[in-house]
């Protein structure tokens, strides 16, 4: 039996057009880590990925990543003695580097129990555990939502930041130092990249090129460089501009070979 | 799904369960749950949680399903969660789309709609409207670029069925696109 032409192999036509943009739709990288942080395996991804991540941030967020990273590599290994999952059921939006060090920090902190709940820091949400009786609790992704038929979790403010928090929130968890002076550019920072995301993911994405083309000169330390320039490819692709993606693309490959966008900017540059 | 429920029900640790073969699992299938599951009718955000519930749910099992069978296992889970998903979500469907169609419009070319966002959110539509029996194996013909065969095996239905259910499918997409393109064009006219 022959399989029939794919109608997206036709090349013209609505039906071709709607399936091919139905075909180039992938998660986002970010989304991937999520779910590897979430699953047993977490202890591999935090001593490779994750932690490269973080350590591209720069040397001027090296203490709280380091800190988050130190923390984090303890739910990790807490996580695996103790058959994985429980530890990691709390964290939330883990996107990038350094934020995703601090989120662990805090899943690390709360599943020890040895704190009192946190205001959600900036890009970084928590909620409590699920019932243990439910098999595979999700960790919920970037754009909160509710999968199965539990009860929706607590709702905290979504990461669409209009101004950024003081600094002292981002640097939080126990056992981080105080924040540094950095510490509320890197806050602003986060909203704009944040800002940018969402836009993104609204469809507007004219209006989150802007706001990654402004980030650079916005912050001469550019610490959150390798989620900006994936997020211009994301942009850039879907608005067609594929110079610019590509550019971006180029940058993220030479700047950031180990960042975990790093493997999806390759794809698109190509062998 | 019967793959899925067979899987569940007898758990036998046999095959590797390491993380690493937890990890390897993600990597490899990640996109393509993801996508399924965008295409069956969730949302980025839902489909970014229901792809994390298949893995957590898939990495439990995992010493029990054949390395081999591993997509076949995961498509399962992926309908499973999927289905479950899309009934316990509130679905809000209606505001972007018929927005953005209505003033696409006034604009009524196809480059209009070349911004692929909104082809995808018209795709997802004309998907919903499908029967569910159709769409899956539309989908994993028509995106996902399985063989008949190989939907076949993964809906565990005859090659036969298969065939007949992508040809209707087929049918069904293009009069739906055809008449979505048509509404496009002559607003006001058919409903």
């Amino acid at each position: 039996m022959t399989d029939p032409e794919r109608i997206s192999q036709r090349g013209a036509g609505l039906a071709a057009h709607l399936l091919q943009a139905g075909k180039s739709e992938l998660p986002d990288d970010a989304s991937v880590e999520r779910t590897l942080r979430a699953l047993g395996g977490a202890g591999v991804l935090l001593s490779t990925s994750a932690a490269a991540s973080g350590a591209k941030v720069s040397s001027a967020a090296t203490a709280a990543g380091g800190a988050g990273a130190g923390v984090a590599g303890s739910a990790a290994a807490a996580g695996s003695t103790a058959k994985a999952v429980s530890a990691i059921f709390l964290v939330k939006w883990i996107g990038i580097g350094v934020v995703g060090g601090l989120g662990l920090a805090s899943a690390a902190v709360v599943a020890s129990g040895s704190s009192t709940p946190k205001p959600p820091v900036v890009a970084v949400r928590e909620q409590a555990p699920r019932a243990p009786s439910v098999p595979a609790p999700v960790v919920p992704a970037a754009r909160s939502s509710v999968v199965a038929d539990e009860p929706a979790p607590v709702a905290l403010p979504a990461p669409t930041l209009s101004a950024p928090r003081p600094s002292a929130n981002v640097l939080e968890p126990e056992a981080t130092p105080p924040a540094l002076d950095e510490g509320a550019p890197l806050a602003a920072e986060v909203a704009s990249v944040d800002r940018a995301r969402s836009q993104l993911a609204a469809g507007q994405a004219a209006q989150a090129l802007a706001t990654l083309q402004g980030y650079e000169q916005q912050f001469p330390a550019a610490r959150l460089l390798p989620e900006v320039l994936f997020l211009r490819l994301e942009a850039g692709e879907r608005l067609g501009r594929s110079a610019e993606a590509r550019a971006a693309a180029q940058r993220l490959v030479d700047g950031f070979p180990e960042s975990p966008h790093a493997s999806s900017a390759r794809k698109l540059l190509g062998p | 799904m019967a793959a899925e429920a067979a899987a569940l029900d007898e758990p036998q640790l046999s095959y590797d369960p390491s993380p690493v073969r937890v990890e390897g699992l993600v990597r490899k299938h990640y996109a393509f749950v993801w996508r399924l599951l965008r295409r069956l009718g969730l949302r980025e955000g839902d489909a970014d949680d229901a792809a994390q519930q298949v893995f957590l749910t898939a990495s439990a099992r995992l010493g029990s399903v054949e390395p081999a069978r591993e997509r076949s296992f995961l498509y399962g889970v992926a309908l499973n969660v999927g289905a479950r998903a899309r009934r316990s979500l509130v679905r809000r469907r209606e505001e972007p789309l018929e927005a953005a169609s209505e003033s696409a419009a006034y604009e009524p070319s196809a480059e209009r709609l070349l911004e692929l966002r909104q082809a995808r959110k018209l795709l997802d539509r004309l998907l919903d409207e499908m029967p569910e029996d159709l769409r899956v194996v539309f989908v994993l013909f028509e995106l996902e670029e399985l063989s008949t065969p190989e939907i076949a095996e993964l809906c565990e239905i005859p090659v036969g069925t298969a065939a007949s259910r992508l040809r209707r499918a087929r049918e069904d997409f293009e009069e739906r696109v055809a008449r979505a393109d048509a509404r496009r064009r002559f607003p006001g006219g058919e409903r």
